[in-house]
């Protein structure tokens, strides 16, 4: 089927990928925060500063794989 | 590195296939014991649970859900081998039967909420008054031949049946006019291959086909035994979250054996990206490499069983209804029958989307894998 060079996407690739974009989005927010929330139990500190920060971060982290995701790319 | 994740992957799968053969040895003697016990119809004083209200929730569960013997209709079923193995108390196999759906203790083990533990209360005694021995639960493994691997067993073998007689048909034929089931499977293994390998590997295609051809054929069986409802179909294979995460597994131990240095520096440092940028990107692409093959896992999971609950929860609606009057009861089994039908026709759709999907994800992420830098340039012009 590909005549232009080796490796040609059929029209519905872009859309089978970004098909798992919600729950990857909700997964890098989830792990960022579990990772937060792991650390404020390793370290007890008495305000939970460092789940409040990676959440945020994961959202952050979320919104980049958005960009980078949809924005691209060959 | 490579040839150290290689060798362990080996040494991984050599132990599966072990524990699979130890298996198989332990199986044999059980079998006999199955044979006097099939079809065995159960007592009177299980009658009783005829009369109990009928309970949705539970009937659609226990149809997802995998089991240890295979419910037939009423409180007939097929006897399963139980195998468990225990650090203290070494392996033990025998019949689901001895445990009669769950009401009696047999060799020290009981079902409790559908799962084997330990308990130490005598063969025979009555399960729902014996107390579970929490310690020694925890160092017992079940490696039972539940139903969901029976049916597994049972689409395996028909897979065999079907490429092997396939694979005769190319030695006898050649590559001539294919003939028979070789005229179904034939433009199949062509689309997996130009549509999917070719289209998301590139050149170095070839390597990942055995795989890509096995899972899509593997899911898409599973997924079509999984809607017929007699025996030996119908159980839940593709919809049991085990299942999904071994084969999620499987993609992402290849993806990251294939993984070159393109592949790693784009994850670890993605070119072009300003630094403090890369402070959590990296973090991000890290996790996204679980992520992605978890996402595999959750979605074949949670279509196969979302058709399936969607189905039950149609059926449910007669005894609902059934309950309050038998008259409404048959009249909404007509508008079951006819959803039924619809779903049953839109779950024949999914079952072939979602072993596509699954092969496609697998194929591109395998894709990213092997992509050298001279196909990115070539990809960008």
């Amino acid at each position: 089927m590909s005549k232009k060079g080796p490796k040609e996407e059929p029209p519905y690739a872009a859309y089978l990928r970004l098909t798992g974009l919600g729950l990857s989005m909700a997964g890098i927010v989830l792990g960022f925060t579990f990772l937060g929330y792991w650390l404020d139990g390793l370290l007890r500190w008495r305000f939970p500063i460092l789940t409040l920060v990676l959440a945020l971060t994961g959202v952050a982290g979320a919104m980049l794989h958005l960009f980078k995701e949809t924005g691209k790319k060959h | 590195m490579k040839a150290l994740i290689r060798a362990g992957f080996l040494l991984f799968s050599s132990l599966l296939i072990g524990s699979a053969v130890a298996q198989h040895e332990g199986h044999e003697h059980a079998t006999e014991l199955e044979i006097e016990n099939v079809f065995e119809e159960h007592s009177s004083d299980h009658e009783a649970h005829g009369t109990e209200k009928f309970n949705p929730g539970e009937m659609i569960m226990g149809h997802v859900g995998d089991e240890h013997g295979w419910h037939l209709w009423g409180h007939t079923s097929i006897p399963l081998p139980i195998l468990v193995y225990n650090t203290e108390r070494g392996f033990s196999n025998f019949s689901s039967s001895n445990f009669d759906h769950g009401h009696k203790t047999h060799g020290g083990y009981m079902l409790h909420e559908g799962k084997v533990v330990a308990t130490d209360a005598p063969d025979g005694a009555d399960a729902h008054h014996a107390s579970v021995n929490e310690e020694l639960t925890k160092s017992t493994w079940d490696i039972s031949i539940t139903k969901n691997v029976l049916g597994m067993f049972v689409s395996m073998a028909i897979l065999l049946w079907v490429m092997l007689s396939v694979a005769n048909g190319y030695k006898k034929r050649g590559v001539g006019a294919p003939k028979g089931l070789q005229s179904f499977i034939e433009p199949i293994i062509v689309f997996i291959r130009d549509d999917v390998a070719k289209a998301n590997i590139g050149p170095k295609y070839e390597r990942f086909m055995p795989y890509l051809l096995t899972v899509f054929f593997f899911i898409l069986l599973n997924n079509l035994t999984g809607l017929i409802p007699i025996f030996p179909f119908g159980a839940n294979v593709t919809g049991s979250i085990s299942v999904t995460f071994a084969l999620a597994a499987i993609t992402f131990v290849i993806t990251l054996i294939h993984g070159n240095r393109h592949y790693w520096g784009h994850i670890l440092a993605m070119p072009g990206v300003p630094k403090p940028v890369l402070l959590i990107l990296t973090p991000v692409e890290i996790l996204g490499v679980f992520l992605r093959p978890a996402i595999l896992m959750i979605r074949l999971f949670a279509n196969i069983t979302a058709g399936h609950i969607i189905v039950l929860s149609f059926f449910a609606l007669i005894f609902i209804f059934g309950e309050i009057n038998a008259g409404l009861g048959w009249g909404v089994s007509i508008f079951t029958l006819v959803f039924t039908i619809f779903m049953s026709m839109l779950e024949l759709l999914v079952a072939f989307i979602q072993a596509f999907v699954f092969t496609f994800l697998s194929a591109m992420y395998f894709g990213a894998a092997v992509e050298g830098h001279d196909d990115h340039k070539e990809s960008l012009v």
